[in-house]
């Protein structure tokens, strides 16, 4: 197939994903609204864990199933189309959880009452038309009236999802590489076989680039255009319904099944007979330290940056801002990383002494866009009365001072923390950017891994990837109990 | 407070340089402050680890390794080294296959080096000029699933050359043993011989995949019968104890493809002696016995302890007495990319 005809594949493919992310999302919107805890943690738990598995180990397992489907590419298209809305709908759920209603439950009612009496009075005015046929037009007229309600209240947000997902679904390069189904991704990069200039494979990704910025332009209109609040409940205490709940416990469950439980089952099942393998690979662990110590650089660096450029919320000029500052991340792994790798090449920054940052620097761009939105979900969900009255009891010294970091901690840090820690083990696990940009004397353990994913199934390598994914929440663990027993010997 | 945007600047420049200097530390420290020599290396690593880390053992030099990964096939090791030619990065490249190696001496980015090692190994699979040298190398093969197909020549030909080849598989053309494979068939049979066949094997409907290692996956899962793939492929299959047998892949009268690693020094090394050390250590006997002993039962090219050698390599060893000399196939590969490129990249 041609670039163009594979572009035009992956606009289809794209367009689904995101349809189905939009209209899965809706429900779950209202199902995580109306659910309380424990319950509502658990679901969060299932729905984003396909979205934090590494796309590694999905792939890892997926791949020999994709194998045999190999005479049948509608199918290997719907698993590798399948797995791409599993992991994606997360993104569209947070983002309709978290921006709120663009019309109020009262107000929406409010203007059924009013739709309704008007299509009613229509109705009894056209005495000459038959029950049928006003029975049609009452149908229409509600429908008018819910579409007009949805579009007012979730339209804008929806569109904003749409978008989100549909860009990083048409970015993919990993799935599908794994996968080995056909995408421009890997069109582009057979047309770098034999070597060509950096010019001539920017030419390469100009069409597919195009869409991507006819998208990021709609994206950011639609960002900048946004406001962002704390999620409104006005009958958030009310249970769901029970179909809705059903249904999205079980899609839930399915997700979390498909997308994260079977692969990461099945590497568990054969990592445990590959654990004498762990004690020879020692280099393995230093590769481990390097990955851990550019994301950590990338995933603070994406905070601080995410937190200074939304210190103010909802202005038009501190939006605009922001939201330009995502256009790298938007672009893909792929774009962002060939970009970094360009400019790393130009005197000055072409000497040795400068090869460390090119990682991280790529990092902190390509996780900005999730650290504003986390930046912006914590900033509109924090209890802002409570940490004002802990910061000024923090002023009070001593043994206050110290119960005051803890009561900060809990409502307000902790929150920061997590978030870090998100970005952080997004970072580790990226595999574009490491394999291209990290230095050559330190090399990633993610880039390595997916080299000895080439053989396949081999028992020491199931348990290579399981300490390799565990490091970074290990780490993020282990930091957050050091913490707490700092803070009790500060009682002490 | 307003905050002035050229303060905010300044502040985040700072940021930048003091986290350029604390990486810049940070691996200055990695490598407990010695400078390492940097190897690019294009074979699969759970194979060369072990090699280097011998070589770094022996010889107290500590070794920096850079992987080719599927995932910077855009900018592959080959790629990359013709990047960073004036301000190289790298010190040895030691390189999978035979035509990368070829390009990179055409384009000025290796330096010639004939030390002990050059020497064992024979003309076939060297450079004259001592530009690159060939080791350890393995041969292309037809896989086949003993329960689709006999493991018999005869049979295996009738499949290929008449009928349906939906139950055979080849690798993208576009790149690796496959890509020499190519040129192989277009230095031999000419262009349209090799663009005629091509042709034919798709219209019969051979299967296309992403590598060699999806080959040997497909038949060994039964997915297909036949499949053209190298020997470390087929092992990985047959130690999986998967119902497969291997033939030896031939041209012309009968000559098989023996593809060798390649090992060279990169222009403008500033380890100079060290990189020769590599070099020559990677030629020895002793590493061409690790990759013989290894999964992928590489096959010396120089002279070894025949004793040493598994029943399998020695196989392998008689058949690729009979391989078909590589070392003059740059126009054929330059020019079989060129059209396959038009074929595929459109």
């Amino acid at each position: 197939m041609t670039l163009a005809s594979e572009v035009g594949a992956a606009l289809v493919r794209s367009t689904c994903v995101a349809l189905f992310a939009a209209i899965v999302a809706q429900f779950l919107e209202t199902f995580f609204a109306r659910t309380v805890n424990p319950f509502r943690r658990m679901a969060w738990c299932l729905l984003l864990a396909p979205f934090l598995i590494p796309t590694l180990m999905v792939g890892y397992h997926y791949a020999n199933v994709s194998a045999r489907l190999m005479d049948e590419p509608w199918l290997r298209q719907l698993l590798y189309s399948a797995l791409l809305c599993l992991k994606l709908t997360p993104i569209a759920v947070v983002l309709l959880y978290f921006v709120p209603r663009g019309l109020s439950e009262q107000a929406a009612h409010c203007l059924r009452l009013t739709q309704h009496g008007g299509s009613r009075s229509v109705v009894t005015a056209h005495g000459h038309r038959t029950r049928r046929s006003a029975s049609l037009q009452f149908f229409l007229l509600e429908l008018r009236t819910e579409i007009s309600i949805w579009l007012l209240a979730r339209g804008r947000a929806t569109a904003t999802a749409f978008v989100l997902v549909f860009l990083f679904a048409f970015a993919d390069f990993e799935l599908s590489s794994q996968l080995g189904t056909e995408n421009w991704t890997v069109v582009v990069f057979d047309a770098h076989i034999g070597g060509i200039t950096l010019a001539e494979s920017f030419r390469w990704i100009a069409l597919p680039l195009l869409h991507q910025a006819a998208l990021v332009g709609l994206l950011l209109v639609l960002l900048w255009s946004q406001k962002f609040d704390a999620p409104q409940s006005p009958s958030f205490s009310t249970r769901p319904r029970h179909a809705v709940g059903a249904l999205s416990w079980s899609y839930l469950l399915l997700a979390f099944a498909v997308g994260a439980g079977i692969p990461l089952g099945s590497l568990a099942k054969g990592a445990a007979a590959g654990v004498p393998v762990l004690g020879e690979n020692t280099s393995f662990y230093k590769e481990i330290t390097a990955g851990l110590i550019f994301a950590a650089g990338g995933a603070i660096a994406a905070y601080w940056l995410a937190g200074a450029l939304t210190r103010r919320l909802n202005t038009k000029r501190s939006s605009a801002v922001w939201v330009a500052a995502c256009v790298p991340g938007f672009a893909g792994a792929l774009t962002l990383s060939l970009c970094v790798l360009a400019l790393f090449q130009l005197p000055p920054l072409h000497y040795r002494f400068f090869d460390p940052i090119r990682l991280p620097w790529a990092f902190a761009w390509l996780l900005l866009p999730f650290a504003v939105l986390m930046r912006i979900a914590l900033r509109v969900t924090r209890p802002a009365s409570a940490s004002r009255l802990a910061e000024l009891m923090r002023s009070g010294g001593g043994a206050l001072r110290a119960r005051a970091d803890e009561i900060l901690w809990r409502l307000d840090r902790r929150k920061h923390y997590g978030a870090v820690a998100l970005l952080f083990c997004w970072a580790y696990y990226d595999l574009t950017a490491s394999s291209l940009l990290a230095p050559a004397d330190m090399p990633t353990a993610m880039a390595r891994l997916y080299n000895f994913t080439h053989y396949g199934r081999i028992t020491g390598l199931s348990a290579l990837i399981l300490v390799t994914i565990a490091a970074p929440v290990a780490l993020a663990f282990v930091l957050a109990a050091l913490r707490s027993i700092w803070s009790r010997w500060r009682y002490v | 407070m307003k905050s002035n945007p050229l303060a905010a600047l300044l502040r985040v420049l700072l940021v930048v340089a003091v986290a350029a200097i604390a990486f810049a530390l940070l691996r200055w420290g990695w490598h407990g402050g010695h400078d390492p020599l940097i190897v690019y290396c294009a074979h699969d690593s759970v194979y060369a680890e072990s090699v280097l880390r011998q070589f770094e053992r022996k010889t107290g030099i500590p070794v920096a390794i850079r992987y080719d990964t599927e995932a910077t096939k855009s900018l592959g090791l080959v790629e990359l080294l013709v990047r960073e030619k004036s301000a190289p990065r790298c010190d040895v490249f030691w390189n999978n296959e035979l035509l990368g190696i070829m390009d990179l001496k055409e384009k000025g980015v290796l330096q010639p080096y004939k030390g002990e090692g050059y020497n064992r190994i024979p003309a076939t699979f060297k450079d004259a000029d001592g530009y690159w040298t060939g080791f350890a190398a393995r041969l292309r093969v037809f896989i086949l699933n003993t329960k689709k197909v006999e493991a018999k020549e005869e049979i295996v030909r009738q499949r290929l050359e008449g009928g349906d080849l939906s139950q055979a598989a080849i690798a993208k053309p576009l790149f690796g043993t496959t890509l020499t494979h190519y040129s192989v068939l277009w230095h031999l049979l000419g262009g349209e011989a090799v663009k005629q066949w091509h042709h034919n094997a798709r219209a019969r409907g051979i299967r296309e995949l992403g590598g060699n290692a999806q080959t040997m996956r497909v038949v060994a899962d039964g997915v297909c019968a036949i499949g053209y793939t190298d020997t470390d492929d087929f092992f990985v299959a047959k130690d999986e104890s998967k119902p497969v047998a291997m033939l030896p892949a031939t041209v012309g009268d009968g000559r098989t493809l023996c593809i060798p690693n390649t090992v060279a020094i990169i222009k403008g090394t500033r380890r100079q002696q060290d990189a020769q050390l590599l070099v020559d250590f990677l030629l020895s006997a002793e590493s061409e016995l690790a990759l013989a002993r290894s999964q992928a039962r590489q096959i010396p090219l120089g002279p070894v302890d025949e004793s040493a050698l598994s029943d399998d390599v020695r196989q392998l060893r008689r058949w690729a007495e009979r391989g078909y000399p590589l070392t003059d196939l740059g126009a054929a590969r330059a020019a079989c990319l060129q059209w396959l490129k038009s074929e595929y990249v459109k």
